[in-house]
Parts: C-alpha cells; structure tokens; sequence
C-alpha cells in the first residue's frame, strides 16, 4: 500500500501529467492516421526516452500506447479504416453510424468505451497480475492452435450472405498469411522470386490495402465523401448533449462492458494474440448475446462499444504477460520491453516488488492517462472530426492516399510494401463487387499463421506417440477449447433447426 | 453496360485460379513448411468447386460496379499505381505532387467546373500538404521516403 | 616546345596532387554526414536494443549522427538482400548482420536474395552463447540425468528453441550426436514466446541462449553453456567442454558495410564500434551478451568457420 502510494504520488507530479497529455494527444493523431500504428510511434518515441528516466520514458510510452489504440477508432467511424489494427470491428458499426449522420455519437461511444475499457485494464493489472499471468502459461502451441480454429469460426459472423463465400476469403486470407519465411521450417514460400517478399505481407498493409483503398475508390466513383456534411454542423452545446445523451446509453448496457473487458484481458495474455482478435471476438460476442443480432453491421452503438472497450483494456492488459514474465504480447510490447531492458528492469514477479514505485507508477500512469483521453478525446475528436467531414471529397480522397502510401512505407521503409497494399485493395475491391467481404480476408491473415505455428508445433512435440496429432487434444484445455469450437460452430445451426422445428410444430398444431 | 454476373460463379472460378496459382509455384519444401499451406489450398479448392456447384444450381446474380462511374474507378486506380511507380522513378516529393494534383483536378470536374482560378489555389494547397507531410515524416518519425531522379 | 612539356608536366603533376590531396582530405573528413544504421529486425528486439545502446556512443566517436532505422522481414533477409542490391560503398549505410543466420539462410532458401560473402564486415561485436535451460520444477538436475533420461527415452524430451537452423537448432544436433540420443526439437519465432513454453510446461527444456537464464534467474535452471568458458555472470553452470561434449557455439551480431567500402573507412568504423563496445560492456555483459571484436579478415575467417560447420549440418539435416 504504501509503495502504491508512493508511486501514486510519483505520478501526480505537474511534469509527469504534462507527459501523460502530450503523450495521450500525439498518440491519439497518429493513431487516427490510417497506417500510423501504435509500434511505430512507440518506435519514433524510444530515442526521445533515453533523455528521461525510466519511470518518465515508461509513462510515456504507456500514454502514447493508449491514446493511438484510442485514436485508430476515428479513422474507423469517419473513413472505415482501422486506424490501427485494434480497431478493426470498431468500423463494422461506427461507419455506418456515421454513414447513418451519427459519426459525433459514434465518437463518444468509442470515447467512453475506450476510457472504461483503459481503466479496467489497469485495474486488472494491479490487482490480478500474477494468478492471470499463471493463467497464460497454459497456452502452448496446442492451445493456440485452438484458438486460432476458435477465431475462424467467427468467418460464419463476418460474411455478409454468403457463408461459402466468407471461407473462401478467411482461405484466401490464410494463404496470403503463408507468404514469406515458414514460421517452423525457416523456409521461403511464394516469394515468386522476390525477396522482399520473405518479409510476406504485414497484417496493417494488407488491413490498409482491403479496407481503405476500397473506400478511396467507392468514393471516386461516386462523386462524393462517403459521409455527408449537411445537417451536421453540431456546434459545442449539442456535442455536449450527444455526449450526454450517448455516455448514458453506453453506461446503461454494464453486461456488455464488462463482457467487453474479459474478453479483451483474456486475449490479452494469450501469448500472440493481438487487440484485433479481441476486438473482433467482443465483436461477435456482443452480436451473439444482443437480442437484435441482425442491427449488427448496420450501426448498433453496442458493436462498437465491444470492440473500443477490448482493444483498450487489452493496452494494460497485455503488460501482465510482459511484466510477470517479459512475454510481449503485441508488437508495441515489444518496444515496452526494450526500454525496460535499455534501464536494467528485468521482468519478473518480483519486478512489482524490488522496482515497485517504478512498476506500480507506470501501471497507474496509464490509468490517468486513459481519463485524461476523455477530455483529448473529446476535444480532439472534434477537431478530427471536422477536418474528415469539412474536407471536400476530391482533397480527402487524395490525403487519405497520401498519408496511407507514407504509413505503408513508413512501416518497414518499404515500398514493396506500398505496392501490396495498393494490390491488395484493387483486388479487395474486385472481390468485395462479387461478394467476398474484406473482413473474412484478414481475419484469415491473422490466425492462418497462429493455426499453423500451433499445428506444425503440436505435431513436433508428439514425435513419440503413434500419432503425433494427438498432443494437439492432449491438455485439459485443449478440449475446452475443442468443446468451444463445437459449440461456436453448432449453436446456430441448432437453433436455426429449432427455429425450423417449432415452425413446422405451430403449423402441425394448427391441424390439429 | 450492364454487367450483371452469375457471382458464384465467379468467385469459384477466381477461387480456383487462386489456389492453383500458389500451387504450383510452391516449390520444394519441407514437411514442415508445406503440410499448412497445401491443407489450405486444398480446402481453397474444395470451397471454390462447392461454389461453382452452387454457381450452377442456385446462382447469385450480381450488378458489378453498381453505383457511380466506372471511368473514374479506372482512371483513379492508374493514378494511384502511377503515384507507386513514380515514387520509385521521380523520388516521393515529386511524384506526391504531381498525383495528388492531378487527383484533385480530376476528382473535383466531378462536382463543379474546374477554373485555372481554382486549379491555381488548389496547387498551392497541394503543395503545402505534401511538404507538411513530407518533413513530419522526414524531420519528426525518421522516415526517409525514397527519392529519385528529382527528390 | 620544351617549355609547354615541362608546364604541362607540372600541370599535371600538380593537378594529381591536388587530386590525391582532396580525396585525401575527403577520407580524413569521413564521416561528414549522418550515418544510416539499417536493422533488419523490428523495433524492440535484441538486434534493435543493441544499436540503441551504440548510437550515442557511435555518434560521440564519429562526430556524426547515427540514424538507426528498421527494415525488418524474412528473419533479417529482406534487409539484406535490399543492401546488397543498392547500398553505395561510402560508409555512409552500415547494416546489422548476425550468424549464423547470414549463413544458414542462402543454404536454406533458394531465393534468399543475398550471399553470405557479399558485403564488407566491420566487426563483429557481440557473441552470445547459446545455454541448455530447464524450468526449477524440472526433473533434470543436471546434463547427465537430461541425457540419460533420453537415452532411454528417445524423442521423448523436447527442446524449444528460437528458429530453425538456428544456433539453438544446431546445438540441439550436435548434443543430439555428440551424446547419441534423440531429441525432438521445437522450433519458435524468436526468444519471445521460449519463456512461457518453459514455464508452461509445453516444452522439456529449451536450448536457448544465456540471456534468458539471467532474464528469469528464480525460475530456470541453466545445464550447460556452449562456451569456450565459464560466462562471468553465470559462473556456477559449467560448459558442455566440461561435461565431455564438444559444444561450442551462439550467436554473433555484427555490422557490415557495403563490399568495396574504402579500407580506411572500415577501420575507422571498427575503431568506433570497438570503443563502443567497451562504453557499454557494464551495461551489455548483465544481460548475457559476450563483448567481442572480431574484424578484418578475423571476421571474414569466422563467417567461413561457420559457413563450413552449418553447410554440413543443414545439408545432412536435409537429406533426410
């Protein structure tokens, strides 16, 4: 208690709040800007961290880290573009929201999500580390490989109509997650003779490439911004009043927030899952449970609030494997985990201890700094807001170009890379005209590799049973995840025969 | 021209290029390396034919590029490979500023008359975009973009 | 007539002076503008964390600023073989290389893109030794009882390990042949997830390197080391020489300018890597990292030592 104090109190400095600011507000630009991810600004800022001591370098990677996983739902509601790949069904809802005129009220629900979402997972870090750390020790490569098949089940969620077609994208998508070096094996696949292409195709260049290149071109051939601007101008007293008006409506669904929040904490240490999946599962979980499944996709306030919660309680959430253990769970971990290492911190267990005003200062730290994103958020989002809308369609198609092409290359000083994602969009678009949604797409581009890492893993470690494949249903876990898949999968087939059944009963009764 | 396709069809049809595509060209791998992706292909396969079936009995008719104009679908898409290839040729500066201009121009004679007035303040403004974007990448994030023969 | 030959002789001769003098003069001057530092691996990683370690000490040495930027892909071979194609021998593109990958990967890959030969190393300046670890609660006291046991038990005990074909991988085999037992070997992406595989029990003990022995000392065990000698921050494992099996073995992390750099420019770089090294040995050697300074042909020697040893391997490895 009393180091907690102390490290409260070490936080609270006029210095540190000033960083936390600054580091909430660029984050949540740069997180607005399609292609700009959460890694590279944690990498921009890693040489500014040198200058500072742990604590401030830490506190300001945390703040930066929030505000851009923040940040990607605006570029999310006001161009459909996951602005970092944590907020890739945080677009499902928020741009028809704003398709529908109620882009502002999409922004403060993703604006309260996300601050809930931020400060539970600091919560759940403080309080929980060490027995949720145990937890993600039982996740080998047998359960990941259930996880994955888990994941792509949520294909049967994604595809718009066609179920047939949505797997043929979710293969697609695996296929292209093949590409470059195998990641048992070490081996080079379909670089069709260019190595650049071991580098394979990076998740955010194929999300920037399916998701924004459509947009650009559904907008050029329309003539017009996909959002309109008449009738919007909302001048500050009503924003408050949406604000209002929406904080409440979001506050009065608790289930969802908190449903929201464990699934984003449980992704969160499950070692190489990112907030995409956590986004993507809170998604489907909340379509599941709503009694209104079919207003899901067509702006339901509650779709985004799922995603905006998961993938913010996931930024906290993932520093518990990265700090009990020093497993970085996410790419912007990664960086964390440098810093910590370039000041001599060794994660472990008794990193809360032996460092604890510096562990329990930077955890707190991003706890203000997730309530200070409703007041950036707000006013920022505003300013976002009006740039995106004010913007006449024949600038923003070109700008939104401009930034994704620098983002794109940015990523991996890449130009290959720019090529991909320009590819990948004109083909999205093409697929998306015969109806292959893109969502299918990347979903399989995100599990395909854990699938198959879990597989190929699995089989290895059973070299000495008969049949190796048996290590994969081995652990108790394992079959609970079996178990979940089965019923992920069943469920609504058997309600769909229900449904069909007590149909054809009431049309019996009727004869009767 | 009304281009209304039977789209399981085509998906199946695509599907299967697709698969057969990667197929071949997957050269000599090990076990190891090769057992996820030819499990993948082949269930590509599977779902393609499946598509095809259904494509012949129960087809899915679509209007393909329903809404807007075709022409601008086209033109934009050159022009947004030309940017790619132009960022390699001429260097990021100059190729931004010749694609962004000429998307401005062009996407705007959509909408309204485009003046020699108008074109005039929109190149300024041009300008000024790509040279904030240029030396926040360059200046802030470190990010060198490739230069050409200009810059 | 004569006095046109001796004027244009003099010409000359001053006009050759005057050349050698400012290419002179620019050699003296080099460095004069920023220095890039390509690192083929992502922001965060060891590789990454080094060079961020360097940069202030490089940029001091050099008087110019060291710019470190990413290129990550293909575990390292994007950066490379884009380095090889179009990096300009000036000195003023230096690139991160480390073995055995620069090795392993153009035997493995048919289309690697780059050869292992092709560039000019400056140094090579870390070495970490690769390190046979078991969680505490694992049976395996010491080698002796893991060896037994999988004398008795082939395939049985399974070791993780970062990469395939990897220092790790080519430990696994050499033990696997030095001891005659069979052991299966579990390939991961990098040291990242090793930790957890550990502790979750995926996997029976990991043949990974001495950093992560000294990452988690309360909870691993640390058998043996594939050094020369004992490592002064472990200096109660003993290494594998000692236990009878011929196992020395890691990996290097280098530097490497484009090939045909001026040899003055390399030295001068080597001399600024070499003070680096020695800045940050108290804050480097803590986290398991060996110090060395291998240039010049020594380096070059070491790349061919390990090129025939892993040639071998692989291609037996293959063959089967």
């Amino acid at each position: 208690m009393e180091l907690f104090l102390e490290a409260l109190v070490s936080i609270l400095q006029p210095h540190m709040l000033l960083v936390i600011f600054i580091g909430v507000t660029a984050g949540l630009f740069v997180g607005a800007l399609p292609g700009l991810t959460a890694t590279m600004a944690l990498a921009v800022l890693l040489p500014f961290t040198f200058t500072m001591d742990a604590l401030q370098g830490l506190v300001a990677l945390g703040a930066v880290y929030m505000g851009t996983i923040y940040g990607g739902s605006f570029a999310a509601i006001l161009v459909n573009t996951p602005g970092t790949p944590s907020s890739i069904a945080t677009t499902f809802d928020g741009y028809p929201m704003a398709k529908q005129g109620r882009a502002y009220e999409a922004i403060c629900a993703a604006t309260v999500a996300s601050v809930i979402g931020g400060v539970l997972g600091v919560l759940a870090l403080l309080l929980l580390a060490p027995p949720l750390a145990r937890m993600a020790l039982f996740f080998g490569p047998a359960e990941m490989f259930w996880v994955a098949i888990l994941g792509l089940t949520l294909i049967a969620a994604l595809s718009e109509g066609s179920l047939l077609k949505g797997l043929l994208g979710g293969c697609i998508g695996m296929i292209l997650g093949t590409i470059g070096v195998s990641p048992v094996g070490g081996e080079s696949r379909f670089t069709f003779g260019i190595p650049a292409m071991q580098g394979g195709v990076e998740l955010i260049v194929a999300l920037i490439g399916l998701f924004v290149v459509p947009e650009l071109l559904l907008m050029a051939t329309r003539g017009r911004a996909a959002i309109d601007a008449a009738g919007m101008k909302t001048g500050a007293r009503e924003g408050m009043a949406i604000f209002l008006r929406t904080a409440r409506a979001v506050l009065a669904k608790p289930v969802n927030l908190i449903r929201s929040a464990v699934i984003g904490q449980v992704i969160a240490i499950i070692p190489g899952a990112g907030g995409s999946i956590a986004s993507l599962v809170s998604y489907d979980a909340a379509r599941r449970s709503s009694k209104r499944p079919e207003t899901f996709g067509r702006g339901n306030v509650d779709g985004l609030v799922a995603s905006e919660t998961s993938n913010n309680v996931m930024v906290a959430g993932s520093m518990v494997p990265l700090l009990t253990l020093g497993i970085p769970g996410a790419p912007p971990d990664a960086i964390i985990l440098g810093v910590m290492m370039l000041h001599g911190l060794r994660p472990g267990f008794e990193l809360f201890s032996t460092s604890g005003v510096l562990t329990n200062g930077f955890i707190l730290s991003m706890g203000v700094a997730a309530l200070l994103m409703l007041p950036v958020g707000l006013l920022g989002g505003r300013v976002i807001y009006r740039i995106v809308v004010g913007t006449p369609y024949f600038f923003l198609v070109p700008s939104i170009a401009l930034v994704t092409i620098l983002g794109t290359y940015a990523l991996r000083n890449s130009m290959v890379d720019v090529l991909i994602m320009l590819g990948l969009g004109v083909v999205g678009y093409l697929l998306r005209n015969i109806g292959i949604g893109s969502a299918p797409i990347v979903l399989g581009l995100i599990l395909g590799g854990i699938a198959e890492m879990g597989y190929v893993q699995s089989v290895l470690g059973g070299m000495a049973y008969s049949v190796p494949q048996l290590r994969l249903v081995e652990n108790p876990l394992s079959q609970i995840l079996v178990l979940l898949v089965v019923l992920a999968v069943g469920a609504p087939m058997v309600g769909a025969w229900r449904r069909r059944r007590v149909g054809k009963e009431r049309d019996a009764g009727g004869e009767t | 021209m009304n281009l209304r396709v039977n789209s399981d069809l085509w998906a199946g049809f695509l599907g299967l290029v697709f698969a057969a595509g990667f197929w071949f060209s997957m050269g000599r791998l090990s076990n190891l390396s090769a057992v996820f992706p030819e499990t993948i292909l082949l269930l590509t396969a599977v779902i393609s034919v499946a598509l095809l079936v259904k494509g012949l009995l129960n087809p899915d008719m679509r209007v393909l590029f329903e809404e807007g104009n075709r022409l601008r679908l086209v033109v934009v898409t050159l022009i947004l490979f030309a940017w790619w290839w132009g960022i390699g040729f001429l260097g990021f500066v100059a190729a931004s500023l010749i694609a962004f201009f000429l998307l401005v121009c062009y996407l705007a004679a959509a909408q309204r008359q485009v003046t020699w007035k108008l074109a005039g303040i929109w190149a300024c403004v041009v300008v000024a975009e790509v040279a904030f974007f240029y030396i926040v990448f360059n200046k802030l994030l470190y990010v060198r973009p490739p230069r050409g023969l200009l810059f | 007539m004569k006095t046109t030959a001796t004027a244009l002789a003099v010409g000359s001769c001053a006009f050759a002076l005057a050349l050698a003098t400012s290419s002179a003069m620019a050699q003296a001057e080099y460095p004069e503008e920023p220095i890039t530092y390509v690192i083929s691996f992502n922001p965060g990683g060891e590789s990454d964390v080094t060079a961020r370690f360097q940069e202030p000490h490089l940029e001091e040495s050099l008087g110019v600023d060291v710019v470190v930027t990413h290129r990550p892909g293909g575990g390292g071979a994007v950066a490379w073989s884009d380095f090889q194609r179009s990096a300009e021998p000036d000195g003023y593109t230096l690139i991160g290389v480390n073995l055995p990958h620069i090795v392993a990967q153009p035997i493995l890959r048919d289309d690697a893109g780059y050869d292992t030969f092709d560039w000019d190393i400056v140094t090579w300046f870390h070495f970490t030794p690769s390190a046979l670890v078991v969680s505490k609660s694992s049976p395996f006291e010491t080698l002796e009882d893991l060896v037994s046991y999988a004398q008795e038990n082939p395939q049985v005990v399974t070791l993780g390990g970062s990469g395939t074909f990897s220092a790790n991988h080519l430990e696994t085999l050499r033990l696997e042949n030095e001891a005659e037992i069979d052991l299966t070997y579990i390939p991961f992406t990098g040291t990242g997830p090793l930790p957890s595989a550990l502790l979750g029990n995926h996997v029976s003990a990991l043949m990974s390197y001495t950093v992560l022995g000294l990452q988690m000392p309360d909870e691993v065990r640390v058998l043996a080391v594939a050094a020369e000698e004992r490592v002064s921050t472990l200096p109660d494992v003993p290494t594998f020489r000692e236990l009878g099996y011929d196992i020395v073995g890691g990996a290097y992390r280098g530097v490497a300018a484009p090939k045909g750099t001026p040899p003055e420019i390399l030295e001068t770089l080597a001399e600024a890597f070499g003070e680096t090294n020695e800045a940050i040995r108290e804050k480097q050697e803590p986290l398991g990292f060996v110090m060395t300074h291998e240039t010049g042909e020594d380096a070059v020697d070491l790349v061919e030592t390990m090129r025939q040893a892993y040639g071998d391997v692989i291609e037996a490895e293959m063959g089967n």
